[in-house]
């Protein structure tokens, strides 16, 4: 009993180092009903066969919990459940911001059919969904198939994100959409527009006319939009649940007015490209050792003087294919701060470690190495070292300078003077007392 | 008296009574002037006080630890972040480099006493050397007896206490003992004409310029004597040599203090002492010249040199000011001058307390009877005119006029008071003494006393009494001023209880205390600048701005965070790199110098630069001109960070019976802003009296918003 103990004791210290490792393969998917599986199951099993551990509930699934003594028990959030009144068990909007703080990663599809726990959630995120019923609209960009409501959308490859670590490599090939319209909240600096709709499109009921100013019109029109949060969780939010669908992954698409065909919709390419950023498998970066130096030394000083000669080199890394590889990107940059940058440079990529050398502002103070690398897909970079740079020391000056000459001229000069006269003054002392008298 | 004797003493010849006399008063002056100032430690403990000896006991305590050339390198990067401050370069050191030097004697005797100790009792050990220097000064102006009388006067004089009690470890502790050496060793050297003496002066002088910048005034002073003394007639050889290598010395030994550097031989503070060593060479080469030529040559000469020489002056002195070799007069001096001028100009000045003028009372207050005995000895200095007495007027003259424009500079008139008060009580008593009849008891009908002199010895003996009465009040004054108003060491206070009882309010250090275990080691923390050194030197946290202000735009930028709203203060703070904020609130307690009484001050100066133009005092009163916190309140004020900070959660606190709750206590109002939240902030610890109130800035949202 107690071996067996001890070795599930083992394990379960194992399953915390391997999970550390293979980062975030627990995934917790909530659908509406059932059949949601059957019917996104290209989507579902692509995901699986990446070694993702999905676990399936209804939404409102009255034993529903992200957080247990404390931790985490997913890492990863599927929501594909747009009708949800209310979530089940202990899941609430609240739950879910609190999970995405502590760095969990979600992605939402939602429809037409969207309900208010989901907007919340959008809105949280900063993404506004339009209202229940509303869906985009686009009377110049629709699928042959559509039903007469101009709601099954072809969209535009040009209006996605360039961006391959969120969508992929660039195609030509249109995606299919129906669902609901979302606009970004213009004062959150955080979130990507990664896929917009075109300049005709707008959200609004498909069954009413319109008669107030739609939500969201044209390109503000988001279809798909991401959030990397400061923590690094990634949400994405997309407002088409049928994007992810069996049917429009293996769809062909007509342009009902250009007429243009393809045999098949964008849409798998984009959603595993989507999946895969969200959850974490391209685009993360980390960083290692930071090292800085008086170049030449091993070490770093307690200060630094003004316009030393300093080495500083950082190691980033690149999770590619479940493994931490070197990165190689050419626009990393460092900076030397003290309020304002005094030092702006790129830092070298060699094998992973960025380095640079460079002489130091002749400005004293206490400075931060800052290398603070946030590119549109990767994880955001941000490693500050604090540092002080101290004044010269009083033996550091030069003891002689050359411009001095002549005071150091005129100071001998005068002593030899002094010496000289009083050897006159002493010998003719006689002389002069006579003269005087 | 005589009756009463011992034996031993009257085997004594006369002299040795006197020389034991004297002996026994200068001692007793010591030990009374040493224990008088203990008032504090003996009612709290031994502890630093106040704020600027809180910078000296942490840069004395470096001193001994590091030794002295990592002290004179010292570069500080825990003070005004990010900029730092260069130690060794700014600061005065003879006052660490003394109680290092004392720290070192003793554990050389293997005394293991605390560094801290040392520097809680320095200022009394130097208060007794004054009172030796005091006696040695007034004995080579006047006599052995108004030496006494004028050390046991500067022994308790309350003016010099106020910055020389037990833990009030400042540079004028060290300063004055100094300042009267120096004068001590010039007055030495000018009666005597000695180069000895002159360098032992200039000696002084160094060890004067290496603990305070109040040398300004001694370097201003001397000259100034020596010029008197020209204008009397009076200059001779002896003073030739005395300032002539008292000047040199001086100036080069002076400008060894990396803090003066260059200062002596450019700035135009020390104009003046040059002048006058120049005009020392003029006039020893007229005299010389003088002695060579017939009358009429030498006014033809001696006219034209004078012009030629004048122009020239003019000139270069002009061409040296326009290219900025010769400093523009500095702020400070323009405010002793013209005591407004501070106040129109730079805030920074104004706001320190003891930069501004001085009050009537306060000189009755600091220096009680000395206010009226000081004319009466300036009467006998004049009666008697030496060359030493002239110095001693004019420096009593120019010090009292310092002294009004300043308060600070009550410190400088005090030792003078006491000096020439002392001369005047010692001439007095000495005059109407010989007066008194003594052996009347014996002689009676001797002559009935002179003729027009009638009642004399009446009134000798009125006049002693008079003497004694006043010399008595003096010593109850001192004590009970020394006692009630300078032995509160202000970092620890204390208050009566409604039942008698001694509350004591030790918020400060635990709010420093809580820093120092709560905060990462390298949190910032944001503060007004009073607070920098404290924050500093107990909590031991990097802070933004301290008592050193030498960074006027620096400090507007905490005044512009504090007086901005939370949006906008955000933005500052998190370009300062803040984690915490610190404020002082008196309002639960009643501890009137708090930051909102000082608020005022933060708006100035943080509206006095460029980047903080948009900050106007103006919005911060009411139309009516007035500054309040209640509802009728400028609402900019009732909505900026210091006033959000201060009075977080107070508007549901009651603190006084029968007075509705967020009654703010300094005020006396009720606040006008109680229910609100702090979005960048969040509170992170309060004291227990609230005296102390330290928020984290909060880091950007999680999720962009």
């Amino acid at each position: 009993m107690a071996a067996t103990r001890a070795l599930a004791g083992f394990l379960v210290v194992l399953a915390c180092i391997f999970s550390v490792y293979a980062t975030g393969k627990k995934t917790l998917v909530l659908v509406d009903n059932w059949s949601i599986r059957e019917t996104h199951s290209i989507f579902f099993r692509s995901l699986r066969e990446r070694g993702f551990d999905l676990t399936f509930k209804t939404a409102d699934d009255a034993s529903l919990a992200l957080i247990k003594y404390g931790e985490f028990l997913y890492d990863n959030l599927v929501i594909f459940a747009p009708s949800v009144e209310e979530f089940g068990g202990s899941l609430d909007v609240t739950a879910i911001t609190n999970f995405i703080d502590g760095g969990g990663n979600v992605l939402v599809a939602a429809s037409s059919a969207i309900t208010d726990p989901i907007r919340e959630l959008g809105s949280e995120c900063g993404v506004e969904f339009d209202e229940e019923k509303t869906a985009v609209i686009d009377h110049l960009n629709y699928d042959v198939k559509d039903e007469g409501k101009h709601t099954l959308i072809v969209t535009d490859p040009n209006n996605l994100l360039e961006s391959e670590l969120l969508v992929g490599k660039k195609t030509s090939v249109p995606m299919l959409y129906r669902g609901v319209g979302m606009v970004a909240d213009v004062d959150n600096p955080l979130v990507l527009n990664v896929l917009h709709g075109s300049s005709t499109a707008y959200s609004f009921n498909p069954d009413d006319k319109v008669s107030e100013y739609p939500h969201a019109v044209g390109k503000n029109t988001l279809l798909i939009a991401a959030l990397q949060a400061r923590n690094n969780a990634r949400v994405v939010f997309v407002g088409s649940l049928d994007f992810f669908s069996d049917e429009f992954f293996t769809a062909s698409v007509q342009h009902a007015v250009t007429g243009q065909s393809h045999a098949q919709s964008a849409n798998q390419q984009v959603a595993t490209s989507l999946s895969q950023w969200v959850f974490k498998e391209k685009g993360v970066l980390k960083v290692g050792k930071v090292f800085h130096a008086k170049k030449g030394e091993k070490s770093p000083p307690e200060a630094y003087t003004i316009m030393d000669q300093v080495t500083y080199s950082i190691e980033i890394e690149e999770y590619k294919e479940g493994k931490w590889v070197p990165f190689d990107g050419k626009d990393v940059q460092l900076e030397f701060v003290r309020i304002d940058p005094f030092v702006r440079t790129f830092l070298k990529a060699k094998n992973g470690k960025f380095s640079v050398d460079f002489k130091l502002p002749d400005v004293y103070g206490v400075y931060q190495f800052l290398v603070d690398y946030n590119r549109i897909g990767y994880t955001h970079l941000f490693s500050t070292t604090q540092v002080s740079v101290r004044p010269l020391e009083h033996t550091q000056y030069e003891r002689f300078i050359s411009s001095a000459n002549p005071y150091y001229f005129s100071a001998f000069s005068m002593m030899a003077g002094v010496f000289v006269f009083s050897i006159v003054f002493l010998h003719y002392k006689e002389d002069t007392k006579a003269k005087t008298e | 008296m005589k009756s009463n004797a011992p034996l031993w003493l009257m085997r004594m010849s006369p002299e040795k009574q006197d020389t034991l006399l004297k002996i026994m008063v200068l001692t007793l002056g010591c030990v009374l002037s040493f224990s008088t100032r203990l008032f504090s430690v003996l009612r709290f403990e031994s502890v630093i006080h106040e704020f600027d000896p809180y910078f000296n006991y942490r840069t004395t305590r470096y001193l001994t630890e590091e030794g002295f050339y990592s002290f004179h390198n010292w570069f500080d990067d825990r003070a005004w972040y990010p900029l730092g401050r260069i130690i060794g370069g700014t600061i005065y050191p003879g006052l660490m480099v003394t109680s290092a030097a004392i720290y070192h004697f003793l554990r050389f005797f293997n005394f293991t006493i605390h560094i801290r100790e040392i520097c809680v009792f320095l200022a009394p050990l130097f208060s007794s050397f004054t009172t030796l220097v005091t006696y040695q000064l007034t004995k080579e102006l006047k006599d052995a007896g108004a030496g006494l009388v004028a050390a046991a006067m500067i022994s308790i004089v309350p003016g010099y206490i106020s910055r020389s009690v037990a833990g009030s470890y400042d540079n004028e502790g060290i300063a004055i003992f100094c300042m009267l050496l120096t004068y001590l060793l010039w007055i030495k050297s000018v009666k005597t004409g000695s180069v000895f003496w002159s360098a032992l002066c200039a000696l002084a002088y160094f060890y004067m310029v290496s603990s305070w910048g109040g040398y300004v005034f001694l370097i201003n002073l001397i000259p100034l004597h020596v010029l008197a003394l020209m204008a009397t007639g009076r200059f001779s050889h002896r003073v030739y040599v005395a300032y002539s290598s008292v000047y040199c010395l001086g100036t080069i030994l002076s400008m060894q203090i990396s803090f003066v550097g260059f200062q002596p031989v450019q700035s135009s503070e020390h104009m003046a002492a040059f002048g006058v060593f120049g005009l020392c060479q003029i006039h020893a080469f007229i005299d010389y010249v003088r002695s060579k030529l017939s009358r009429e040559q030498f006014n033809i000469l001696f006219k034209s040199a004078v012009l030629l020489f004048g122009t020239v002056a003019t000139g270069v002195g002009a061409v040296l000011t326009a290219t900025g070799k010769i400093s523009p007069w500095t702020g400070r001096f323009y405010s002793l001058l013209d005591p407004s001028y501070a106040k129109n100009n730079i805030p920074i000045i104004a706001s320190v307390s003891e930069h501004q003028p001085t009050t009537w009372s306060s000189f009755y207050f600091d220096l009680q009877m000395l206010v009226f005995m000081f004319p009466a000895g300036l009467y006998f200095c004049f009666s008697r005119l030496t060359d030493a007495n002239i110095f001693i007027i004019m420096y009593g003259v120019t010090s009292i006029y310092f002294a009004g424009v300043m308060v600070r500079l009550m410190l400088v008139l005090a030792p003078v008071m006491c000096i020439i008060a002392g001369i005047g009580i010692s001439s007095t008593l000495t005059t109407y003494m010989k007066n008194l009849d003594i052996s009347k008891k014996d002689k009676k009908p001797k002559k009935g006393g002179d003729a027009n002199y009638p009642i004399k010895n009446e009134i000798a003996t009125g006049v002693v009494v008079l003497m004694t009465a006043f010399l008595i009040s003096y010593v109850f004054h001192c004590t009970w001023v020394t006692s009630e108003a300078y032995s509160s060491p202000s970092i620890v206070l204390s208050a009566r209880a409604g039942d008698g009882g001694r509350i004591i309010f030790d918020d400060f250090r635990e709010a420093y205390y809580w820093l120092r275990h709560n905060t990462p080691e390298d949190a910032k923390v944001m503060s007004w600048w009073d607070y920098g050194y404290q924050i500093t030197a107990m909590a031991n946290r990097t802070i933004l701005v301290d008592n050193n202000t030498w960074n006027n735009t620096h400090i507007s930028r905490v005044g512009q965070a504090m007086a901005s709203t939370e949006d906008k203060a955000y933005e500052i703070m998190r370009e300062l790199d803040v984690n915490y904020v610190l404020v002082i609130f008196g309002g639960l307690t009643g501890y009137s110098s708090d930051d909102i009484n000082k608020f005022l001050w933060m708006v100035r100066i943080g509206g006095s630069t460029d980047r903080g133009a948009h900050i106007k005092e103006a919005d911060y009163y009411t139309p009516q001109g007035e500054f309040r916190v209640d509802k009728e309140g400028s609402p900019i004020l009732l909505n900026c960070l210091m006033y959000k900070m201060c009075y977080y959660r107070f508007g549901s606190v009651y603190t006084e019976a029968s007075k509705p709750t967020g009654y703010d206590r300094v005020r006396n109002t009720e606040i006008g802003n109680k229910d609100f939240q702090l979005d960048v902030l969040e509170e992170a610890y309060t004291t227990e009296h609230w005296l102390v109130r330290i928020y984290k800035v909060k880091d950007l949202e999680n999720r962009g918003n």
